[in-house]
């Protein structure tokens, strides 16, 4: 099942991370949905089927690649972004693809990137 | 009748005290006497009074044999039971062996004393006295110099031979100061000559101050020494007893450097971990402060429409989360200041409140789950914060590399504080793979480790700390399997 509109899935658990970027997608017109938890937003993909996960890596209980990888085996074709503060390679998942974005990024470059992505998913028929 | 006595070389001295009385003054004594006596070194007894030592009750007959009186003649060895007093005044009942010696062309009386038990029949013979005199002498672990008014030296034991690097035969008469760097020769004869000059024959003589040898291969040495002063016929003789302490100051050296090593490559190492989780915690603000301006700056180029409240409220985020930086770099400057340890008065509460604080993001990083337990909050501890959650990082530090591999629903380490009658314990317990018997032997030696990355510092270091604080760091096995480290250190008083 698809959402009317492409939908973008933040998860941080920083709140002000999680809360500026759903101010800044919004301004740039994206759907955007923020969690602060793995949990929640792998549990948010029963009913919304997202176009893009932008996650941070480094949460409690569940990490993002971790997360990522539960979206992939759970079968969910989105674009995936993993976002980290630290200086060290993330072991990325090897089954599937995810952009690496170190904090801080540049957000116009980010809003850019997610807006590219939502369009190449819209014209298939996201 | 006085016998000159020679000093033989005699493999071993029997562990007789034995004390050298020349007018009723200790010239010599050895470790036994000293031990019997109540001192701590021979050194202490030297220049002494013998009648200080002796009970003027039980003792009067042996003291009109010691103490000085031209008219007194041994005919032979005298054996006489006598009480004397130890320096720290209980009484010693001793039997004592007197005989007169001629010592270094000096009259002396040689005291061998014996603690009185039931079987106090075995008499020396004045043969054996003699031999465990040259012994003494022979077998002194120090060096043992003697030399005449003129600074020439009369006596050399094997112990001096081996100090110094010359043969006894070839120093004999010999002036002294060939034995000193020569830059201190000057000043050391007027140093001895002072001492000659003093008064003071009824105070100790013995001295202790640090000096330079010089031994016959032309390396110098450090040295203590105690020296002594006796009077024959008018001249002063001198016997100074020489200890090399070079092998110990190397040592205090190289455990000085290893401290310093250690401390330096903790500091490293910590500033090393610190930064990278310093440099996480930076990122989120920055990335925070970073898309709110981006925000912002789509309100002016006419890209977004913001209400006036939510701008006053990007602004204030972005403010807030300035600060935060600026809050992080500041914890990071007072961790890494180079700062004398204070001690103060600490609530073990907020000691873990801190160590909370600063582990949780470490915790957060490895998906650990940190419980903590805290029996008594206001007990209050005598430390250093820092240090001690220093102490308590490192732990869970550990801890956290522990439980690495289990799976997230056990990674969990519990920090629990307890006191025991007047101790405060703060144990951190995980249910890791714990430590090996093997293992455990080593784990507070530095450089040991089981990590690939790690320094062997942290727990070494840790103990260090504890010690400091009159605590103790301890291991066990946590029930069910991991370990256990428990920090234990006295209680101040519990805040009311």
């Amino acid at each position: 099942m698809s959402a009317p509109q492409p939908c973008v899935f933040v998860i941080d658990d920083e709140e002000a991370i999680r809360r500026s970027l759903a101010l800044l997608l919004r301004t740039a017109g994206l759907n955007v949905r923020i969690f602060a938890s793995a949990a929640e937003a792998l549990a948010a993909t029963d009913s919304i089927e997202p176009c893009c996960v932008l996650t941070d890596h480094y949460m409690p209980q569940m990490s993002g690649s971790e997360l990522l990888k539960a979206l992939h085996d759970k079968g969910i074709a989105a674009h995936f972004l993993l976002m980290s503060g630290q200086d060290e390679d993330i072991p990325a998942p090897a089954e599937f693809q995810a952009e690496l974005i170190r904090k801080p990024f540049d957000p116009d470059h980010l809003t850019k990137i997610l807006l590219r992505l939502v369009a190449e998913t819209k014209r298939p028929g996201c | 009748m006085t016998r000159q006595t020679n000093i033989p070389t005699v493999p071993s001295a029997p562990d007789i005290a034995l004390l050298l009385v020349e007018r009723g003054k200790i010239v010599l004594a050895n470790q036994a006497a000293a031990t019997l006596l109540g001192a701590a070194s021979a050194s202490v007894l030297h220049g002494r009074a013998v009648g200080d030592f002796l009970s003027p009750q039980r003792s009067a007959a042996l003291a009109s044999l010691l103490l000085p009186n031209e008219t007194t003649t041994l005919e032979d060895t005298t054996h006489i039971v006598s009480s004397f007093h130890r320096l720290d005044g209980t009484k010693v009942d001793c039997l004592a062996g007197v005989e007169a010696l001629t010592w270094q062309d000096a009259s002396v009386v040689m005291l061998t004393l014996r603690v009185v038990d039931e079987t106090h029949d075995e008499r020396m013979t004045s043969q054996e006295s003699e031999s465990q005199l040259a012994a003494f002498v022979a077998s002194a672990m120090d060096a043992i110099i003697s030399i005449d008014a003129a600074f020439r030296i009369v006596l050399f034991n094997p112990a001096a031979e081996q100090m110094f690097g010359y043969h006894s035969a070839d120093v004999m008469a010999r002036p002294l100061d060939f034995l000193l760097p020569e830059r201190f020769r000057a000043a050391h004869e007027v140093h001895i000559k002072q001492f000659g000059a003093t008064g003071e024959t009824t105070r100790r003589m013995g001295i202790k101050t640090a000096l330079k040898g010089l031994r016959a291969n032309g390396q110098e040495f450090p040295l203590e020494a105690s020296i002594s002063k006796s009077q024959i016929a008018g001249q002063h003789r001198y016997t100074v007893v020489i200890r090399d302490v070079s092998a110990r100051q190397q040592r205090e050296e190289e455990l000085r450097l290893a401290q310093d090593q250690i401390t330096h490559m903790a500091r490293l190492s910590t500033m090393g971990e610190i930064a990278s989780g310093i440099s996480h915690e930076i990122n989120q603000p920055l990335t925070a402060i970073a898309t709110y301006a981006q925000a912002l700056e789509r309100f002016m180029t006419g890209a977004a429409e913001f209400e006036r409240s939510e701008m006053i409220d990007i602004a204030r985020q972005i403010t807030q989360q300035s600060l935060r930086a600026g809050e992080i770099i500041r914890r990071l400057k007072a961790m890494i200041r180079n700062q004398v340890p204070k001690f103060e008065l600490l609530r073990i509460g907020e000691v873990l409140t801190d160590v909370s604080a600063l582990a949780e993001m470490d915790a957060r990083l490895h998906q650990v789950q940190l419980k903590f337990r805290i029996e008594k909050p206001d007990v209050q501890v005598l430390g250093n914060a820092i240090q001690l959650q220093q102490v308590l990082i490192n732990l869970i530090r550990n801890a956290i590399d522990a439980v690495a591999d289990l799976p997230a629903s056990r990674r969990t380490i519990e920090l629990r504080q307890s006191c025991e009658s007047d101790r405060t314990h703060v144990a951190v317990i995980d249910h890791g793979p714990g430590v090996s018997a093997a293992q455990a032997q080593d784990l507070f030696r530095a450089f040991f480790t089981t990590k690939s990355h790690g320094t062997g510092l942290g727990l070494p270091i840790s103990r260090t700390i504890m010690n400091s604080h009159r605590g103790e760091l301890t291991q066990s096995t946590t029930p069910g399997g991991g370990a256990t480290f428990v920090m234990s250190l006295p209680s101040a008083e519990a805040a009311v």
